[in-house]
């Protein structure tokens, strides 16, 4: 049927992503608009149960367990196959994964082998008269472009950690069902080895009361000492954006974002930073949050309390003195 | 080992960007153009392994005429030959289409590693490597930040970046296309005789007809997801702006800092 929507639930390390209910209350909305009803697909090898219940507890109203040995660890064979499956049997109108290491990696292959398209790293959505558009970043988070899909469904779509609210607490328990998928797991082609944590230096910046961050802006690595006085002078550490870890001014454990750490300290101080969607999901629970930026149309502004448009070299140094007089 | 390598031209994301009329995309007049920054790892991951295992690097990207500058900074950094997707049916085509396209141009060239950059800095769909492998019966990994090739096994190691900060390590058999995070290496500036030679380095132009594929098949014609508009983000939250000379602004900064949010 046409008629389901479905989303693509994702455990870490046995705890249901937070995303997974993120995208669970978005296909309930869009169901609700346009007329659909809303199921969870849940790959996974005999863990498959416990982590359903997680779901149907918190009032997802159906989830279907796919349940193979092949599926306890990611593999794009694996989840590809499994979910073709289903989706060929099932025909639904709408499935969404979360932007995420497995949606990037498998959302895209799988919406090909259906030959339907996939609007990636969605931020929000309408429907209007029966057609769905989703709206998603580009241009560095600058811009957003307004999609829609062409051809026949099943239509496909990753979605930003954070977009959506998750889905509501309480309600009736839903029901799950398990089914098997077909997979030959000798003939994969990728196969997950480990999963390794990169070195650590010792620096935890997610635990710090207050974290002043410094991004491509800051221009160099000689440069990023005004960062480090502005952090001490705050009593809080530093922390990057992903350019600056990748041109390798600090180290890699400072990192703030989607793929570094995620920050929730009273006070966050970015500098030099534009504030592209990946760094926003890593830095936004912050209490407060202070913008310094040449550029006024910067999106950090857009989730700024307090913000300064100027050069930071000409604003952190009056800044440290001010602080160091504050305290005396 | 054949290694091919998709890149893409795009503006500079400095840029200031404003809507063109027809708004879906932007007006691209008075931009600068550059080589999308993920690529740019992708073409020096792609040289590395030629320089370690032997073989050749193939450079291919669409757009219009001016993409050809991309191609040549590809070429001069010491990729060896270019394919230019140029016909003006190309132009404007989602992951889908802009994927179908690379990928017959690469069907007859078989080579054993694709290699593209995680996302565009501009379109941001991150899905065209991953598409090509599909339409290619290839392998795939994406937001890989680690390889090492075992030719003798016709096997790869990659390391791909998940959630937390940790990462995969997995093993992939070739043929595969690998999407490559900014930060697995330096990418080399050309040299000024690296700039010389690759004047002389062949581009091939390829139009639709070439490939055997019909106009409605590829750009906005033959796209699965189309653009409707262009949007500015919406202020979803409006900070209070601190203005005045840079020694008033930080006064007030240290006060909201004392008074309001209790930090010092």
């Amino acid at each position: 049927m046409a008629e389901d929507i479905f989303f693509v639930a994702e455990n870490r390390s046995g705890v249901m992503a937070d995303v997974s209910f993120e995208i669970a209350g978005l296909a309930r909305e869009i169901g609700e608009k346009s007329g659909k009803s809303y199921a969870g697909l849940l790959l996974g090898g005999g863990e498959v149960p416990a982590l359903a219940e997680q779901l149907v507890v918190r009032g997802v109203s159906e989830v279907i367990g796919i349940q193979h040995e092949a599926l306890a660890k990611y593999s794009f064979d694996g989840y590809c196959q499994a979910l073709k499956q289903v989706i060929a049997e099932r025909k639904p109108y709408l499935v969404l994964f979360a932007s995420s290491s497995v949606g990037i990696d498998a959302a895209p292959r799988l919406a090909a082998m259906f030959h339907t398209g996939l609007a990636s790293n969605c931020m929000n959505y309408t429907v209007e008269g029966g057609e769905l558009f989703f709206e998603r970043p580009g241009f560095n988070g600058k811009l957003r472009l307004r999609v829609k899909f062409a051809g026949q469904p099943p239509y496909f779509a990753t979605i930003e950690s954070g977009a959506f609210k998750q889905l509501p607490a309480g309600g009736a328990k839903g029901k799950v069902s398990l089914v098997s998928a077909n997979l030959n797991p000798s003939e994969f082609r990728a196969r997950l080895l480990e999963i390794v944590t990169p070195s650590k230096g010792g620096v935890d910046i997610s635990k710090a009361p207050v974290v002043v961050a410094g991004g491509r802006g800051v221009g160099n690595k000689e440069n990023f000492h005004l960062i480090f006085d502005l952090a001490k002078a705050l009593g809080g550490e530093v922390g990057a954006s992903r350019p600056v870890v990748d041109s390798g001014w600090v180290e890699y454990e400072r990192q703030v974002g989607q793929s570094g750490k995620t920050v929730t300290p009273k006070l966050y101080v970015a500098c030099g930073i534009s504030g592209a969607i990946q760094h926003l999901v890593g830095m936004r629970g912050a209490q407060t949050i202070v913008a310094i930026n040449k550029d006024p149309e910067a999106p950090i502004f857009n989730v700024a309390h307090y913000g300064i448009v100027g050069d930071l070299f000409e604003v952190i140094p009056p800044l440290i003195e001010e602080i160091k007089k504050m305290k005396g | 080992m054949k290694i091919a390598v998709c890149v893409k031209e795009v503006p500079d994301m400095e840029s200031h960007f404003s809507i063109a009329p027809d708004r879906k995309w932007i007006d691209e007049s008075g931009l600068q153009f550059v080589m999308n920054d993920f690529d740019e790892f992708a073409v020096e991951e792609a040289i590395r392994l030629k320089e370690k295992h032997g073989g050749e690097v193939i450079v291919v990207t669409l757009g219009p005429e001016r993409v050809k500058q991309t191609l040549r900074k590809a070429l001069a950094m010491g990729a060896d030959r270019g394919i230019h997707l140029n016909d003006a049916a190309f132009l404007g085509g989602d992951a889908y289409a802009t994927a179908l396209a690379l990928a017959k141009s690469l069907e007859g060239e078989k080579p054993e590693i694709i290699f593209t950059g995680v996302q565009t800095e501009d379109d941001a769909s991150s899905q065209v490597g991953v598409i090509m492998a599909e339409l290619l019966g290839y392998s795939h990994a994406s937001v890989v930040t680690k390889v090492e090739v075992d030719p003798s096994r016709k096997m790869v190691k990659v390391h791909r970046e998940i959630e937390g900060g940790d990462h995969q390590v997995l093993e992939s058999s070739l043929p595969v296309v690998l999407t490559i995070q900014t930060g697995i290496n330096e990418p080399r500036y050309a040299s000024l005789p690296g700039i010389m030679q690759a004047k002389k380095k062949p581009i091939k132009n390829v139009s639709v007809a070439d490939l055997g594929l019909s106009p409605s098949a590829v750009g906005y014609a033959g796209s699965l997801v189309q653009t409707v508009e262009l949007l500015v983000p919406k202020v979803e939250h409006h900070a209070q702006m601190l203005s005045g000379a840079p020694q008033e602004v930080a006064k007030q900064l240290v006060i909201k800092l004392k008074e309001e949010v209790k930090v010092l």
